[in-house]
C-alpha cells in the first residue's frame, strides 16, 4: 500500500513538474542567456497614483513610489537617474529620483498630460496634453515648461524624429497627427490616421513613425520624409501601446482587446509573431484569465518585450527569441506605462 | 547482508520522505501561485457583457464603431456641438468611460435653451466650415461626464423594486427619504439628476446636444439658435440611435479590484456609518427572458436631497436643487479624480466630506473614524 502511495505521489509530482515549470525556482525558461538578466523597470500604477520600481529577473516589486493623480507614462533619463511621470488627472509631471526612490518635484504642464518623450541627451522632453489640446515643451534641467502648442483634440502620444526637430502627436479625438516644428513652436501639418490613435513611435535609424490605431486594430506607417500615410499593418483587436527597441529593429505592439502582443519587424515593417496571452505559459494561462495589455517597452536590442496587463495588475517579460512569457509580477493597480531603466556599464 | 537491508530500507524511507515532501512543496507552490492570480475581472472595462451570442456581439461592435466616430461637418455635425464624437468625453479609462479634465465638462445655464427645452451651453460652432467657440454665458453650472459602464445592467433593475425601496415621506424614521423620479414620460433612471428614462433618450440627447446632429427623435438642428423649418431627414438615422444604445446596454460594469491585504473590513465600516442605505451593494435585476442577477452598482438609482452643500443650479426633471441620483460607485476609482457632479471634489475623502442633507450623518460618522479605519473605508471604495 505504502509502496503505491509513493507511486502516485511520485507520478503526481513529476507531473506538476512537467506542467508547471515556471514553479521550479531559477527556471526562466527558454535556456540561455535571459534577455532579462539584471532588467529593471519603472511601472505607473494609474488606480494607485504610485510607480513601482520591479526587478525582472528576480520577480519581485522592489518599492513603490507615491506620485500625483492617475500616473500615466514614465520615461528614464539617459543616466538612470531620474524618471519623469505624466500625471493624467493633474496638470504636472513627477519627478522621481531613482536612487532615493521618492518624487523630488512636479513640473507643470497643459491639463492631464498622457504620453512623455525625453529627448537623447535628457535635457529637454514633451507631453500631450490630452485635457487641453496642447503639447508642453520642458526643460529638463530647469525643471520647468518653456512653452505649450496647441494640437489637435485629446492628444494622447508622443514621439520625435530621428533628428528630434519634429516631434509627431496623435491626436486620439479626431483622429489625426500633428507635425509640430518644435523650433517654430508651430504645428506645421496635420495627416489623417486611423481611428483612436493612441502611441507613436519612431524607431531609432528609421524614417517613418509607427501609431497604434486603437480603433483600426492596426499599426499605421507614416513616411517622414513626405509625411503621409505609407501603409497600414493590420494587428490584433484594439492595438494601445507600442514601443520600439533602442536598436530600431523591433518593434512591439499590446493588442488590448485580443489579449495578444504583436511583435513586429521594424525595418520590414511586418509582423514577426503574435503572442496569444492566454494561452501562453505565463501565470495568467494556468488561471485562466483574460489578459488586458495596455502597453509594452522593449530592451535595447529587441530581445525582451515587457507589457502590462490592467486585468490582473501585473507586468509580464517576453523572451521574443522563444515567444514566451518567461516572468510575471504583481504590482499596483492598472499599471499603465512602462519604461527599462539603463543598464549599468 | 543485514546491513544492506537496513541500509537499503532507510534509503527507501528517506527517499519516500523526501518525495513527500517535495509533493507538499509542489502542491503549496501550486495553490500560493493560483492564489497570487486570482481573476480580479474576468471582464474588463470596455468588454461586452458576458454570455452574448454572436449577433449581440456584432451588433456591440457596430455600436462601438458609432461610437468612436469622429463626425465632421459635412455629416450635419453643428452649428452648434460639445465634442466630434461620443468617445470625445467618454473615454477615460477606455471609450465608454468618463472624462476628467474639468474643463471639458458639460456647461448648463439658465440663460441657455436649448432645442429640447433644456440649459445645456455648446461651447463649439461651425461658420463658414471652420470652427469656433461661443462666448461663455455670464453663469453656468458644470456637469462631469459619467461612465457608461454597465448601464445596461441598471436598466434591468425592476421599477417594482425600486417602487417598493423608495421612502419619500420616511416614513421608516431613519432620516433617508429617496423617491422616484417621476417625470411626464416616465420614471428617471439615468444622470446626475435622473433626467433620462433610458438609454435611447440619453443617446438621442446626446447627438442633439452634445454632437449637434439631428435624430428622428430630435429634427430641429440646434432649433433655437438656427430655426429650420420643414420635416427635415434626421442626420443620424433611427437605427444609428439603436446600435449606439445596443453597444452601450451591452458594455460591461466596471471590474472590481482586489482590497490590499492589510487594508480588509472596508465594506463593513461602509455599511457601518450607514453608505450603504442610498448606495445599495446589491440590485435585483429581471430581463426580458426572465433571468436575473444581482449587481453590485451601490446605489438606489433614487433621488436623496444633498442639503446646501451640493444644492447649486436649477429644477432638473423631477429633482430639485439639491436632489440628486445616488451615483453609482462601480469603478469609482476609474471615473476621478474629480469626484462628483461639478469635479468639486480633488480626492474620494473630500467627496464624502462634501455629502450633506439626507447624507449629512454618514460623513459626520466618517468624520470620526480612526485613521485606520478611513484607510479601509477608502480602499474599499477604490476597489468596488
Amino acid at each position: 500500500m505504502k509502496k503505491r502511495r509513493f507511486r502516485v505521489l511520485a507520478v503526481i509530482a513529476v507531473l506538476f513538474v512537467l506542467t508547471n515549470p515556471q514553479m521550479l525556482i531559477g527556471f526562466k525558461g527558454g535556456g540561455g542567456a535571459s534577455p532579462f538578466a539584471g532588467a529593471l523597470v519603472l511601472v505607473t500604477n494609474w488606480a494607485d497614483d504610485t510607480v513601482s520600481l520591479v526587478d525582472l529577473e528576480q520577480e519581485k516589486e522592489l518599492s513603490t513610489i507615491k506620485v500625483g493623480a492617475k500616473p500615466y507614462d514614465v520615461k528614464v533619463d539617459p543616466d538612470g537617474r531620474f524618471a519623469y511621470v505624466t500625471n493624467s488627472a493633474a496638470s504636472d509631471v513627477s519627478v522621481i529620483d531613482i536612487q532615493a526612490m521618492l518624487e523630488s518635484t512636479k513640473i507643470p504642464t497643459g491639463l492631464s498630460p498622457r504620453d512623455i518623450q525625453l529627448s537623447k541627451d535628457g535635457k529637454w522632453a514633451v507631453t500631450a496634453n490630452s485635457g487641453d489640446g496642447t503639447i508642453s515643451k520642458i526643460d529638463i534641467p530647469a525643471r520647468k515648461e518653456l512653452f505649450k502648442v496647441k494640437v489637435g483634440s485629446i492628444p494622447y502620444g508622443v514621439a520625435f524624429s530621428n533628428d528630434e526637430k519634429l516631434a509627431l502627436i496623435t491626436n486620439w479625438g479626431e483622429n489625426t497627427l500633428s507635425v509640430v516644428d518644435l523650433a517654430a513652436q508651430k504645428e506645421i501639418k496635420r495627416i489623417t490616421i486611423g481611428s483612436l490613435p493612441y502611441t507613436v513611435v519612431v524607431p531609432e535609424g528609421q524614417k517613418f513613425a509607427a501609431v497604434s490605431s486603437f480603433g483600426s486594430h492596426s499599426i499605421l506607417k507614416v513616411n517622414l520624409d513626405t509625411l503621409e500615410v505609407a501603409s497600414t499593418l493590420p494587428v490584433g483587436r484594439s492595438p494601445w501601446g507600442l514601443a520600439s527597441s533602442g536598436n530600431g529593429k523591433i518593434m512591439a505592439a499590446a493588442n488590448f482587446s485580443s489579449n495578444e502582443i504583436s511583435v513586429l519587424d521594424a525595418v520590414n515593417f511586418s509582423e514577426k509573431m503574435r503572442v496569444k496571452l492566454n494561452t501562453t505559459s505565463g501565470p495568467s494561462a494556468s488561471a485562466g484569465l483574460a489578459a488586458k495589455a495596455k502597453n509594452v517597452a522593449s530592451n535595447m536590442e529587441g530581445t525582451g518585450i515587457v507589457f502590462s496587463d490592467l486585468a490582473n495588475n501585473t507586468i509580464s517579460a517576453l523572451d521574443v527569441t522563444t515567444g514566451k512569457i518567461t516572468n510575471t509580477i504583481k504590482v499596483g493597480k492598472a499599471p499603465y506605462g512602462i519604461a527599462f531603466l539603463p543598464r549599468k556599464k | 547482508m543485514c546491513g544492506f537491508h537496513e541500509n537499503t530500507g532507510l534509503a527507501r524511507r528517506y527517499l519516500r520522505n523526501v518525495c513527500s515532501l517535495f509533493c507538499a512543496v509542489i502542491i503549496v507552490l501550486s495553490v500560493s501561485a493560483q492564489n497570487t492570480t486570482q481573476p480580479e475581472a474576468e471582464i474588463y472595462f470596455g468588454d461586452h457583457i458576458a454570455r452574448i451570442d454572436a449577433t449581440a456581439v456584432a451588433q456591440f461592435d457596430r455600436g462601438y464603431q458609432l461610437f468612436i466616430k469622429v463626425w465632421n461637418e459635412s455629416e450635419g455635425l453643428g452649428p452648434n456641438f460639445n465634442a466630434k464624437s461620443c468617445a470625445n468625453c467618454h473615454h477615460i479609462p477606455v471609450p465608454g468611460g468618463s472624462e476628467l479634465a474639468p474643463h471639458t465638462f458639460v456647461m448648463h445655464s439658465l440663460s441657455v435653451r436649448d432645442e429640447i427645452g433644456g440649459h445645456t451651453f455648446q461651447r463649439f460652432n461651425v461658420k463658414e466650415n471652420a470652427v469656433g467657440e461661443n462666448p461663455l454665458p455670464t453663469t453656468y453650472i458644470s456637469r462631469k461626464t459619467q461612465s457608461l459602464f454597465g448601464l445596461g445592467l441598471l436598466e434591468t433593475v425592476p421599477l417594482d423594486y425600486l417602487t417598493k425601496i423608495e421612502d419619500p415621506k420616511d416614513r421608516n424614521h431613519d432620516g433617508i427619504s429617496g423617491r422616484l423620479p417621476r417625470i411626464s414620460k416616465g420614471v428617471g433612471r439615468f444622470g446626475w439628476k435622473s433626467q433620462s428614462i433610458s438609454i435611447e433618450e440619453f443617446v438621442n440627447t446626446a447627438f442633439t446636444l452634445e454632437l449637434g446632429l439631428t435624430t428622428s427623435t430630435y429634427r430641429m438642428s440646434n432649433a433655437m439658435l438656427h430655426p429650420v423649418k420643414g420635416n427635415i431627414k434626421p442626420e443620424v438615422s433611427y437605427d444609428k440611435v439603436l446600435a449606439v444604445s445596443t453597444f452601450i446596454r451591452l458594455l460591461a460594469p466596471p471590474p472590481r479590484r482586489t482590497i490590499s491585504q492589510r487594508l480588509i473590513g472596508g465594506d463593513k465600516i461602509f455599511d457601518d456609518i450607514g453608505c450603504s442605505s442610498c448606495h445599495k451593494p446589491e440590485l435585483p435585476t429581471i430581463t426580458k427572458v426572465g433571468s436575473n442577477r444581482i449587481i453590485h452598482p451601490f446605489t438606489d438609482l433614487l433621488l436623496h436631497d444633498m442639503g446646501p452643500e451640493l444644492r447649486g443650479g436649477f429644477r432638473e426633471g423631477a429633482a430639485s436643487r439639491s436632489e440628486f441620483r445616488t451615483a453609482p460607485l462601480w469603478g469609482l476609482s476609474s471615473t476621478g479624480p474629480p469626484f462628483l457632479h461639478d469635479g468639486r471634489a480633488k480626492n474620494i475623502e473630500s467627496a464624502i466630506l462634501l455629502h450633506g442633507g439626507e447624507a449629512a450623518r454618514s460623513s459626520r460618522a466618517f468624520r470620526l473614524l480612526a485613521q485606520d479605519d478611513k484607510d479601509k473605508l477608502l480602499e474599499f471604495l477604490r476597489c468596488i
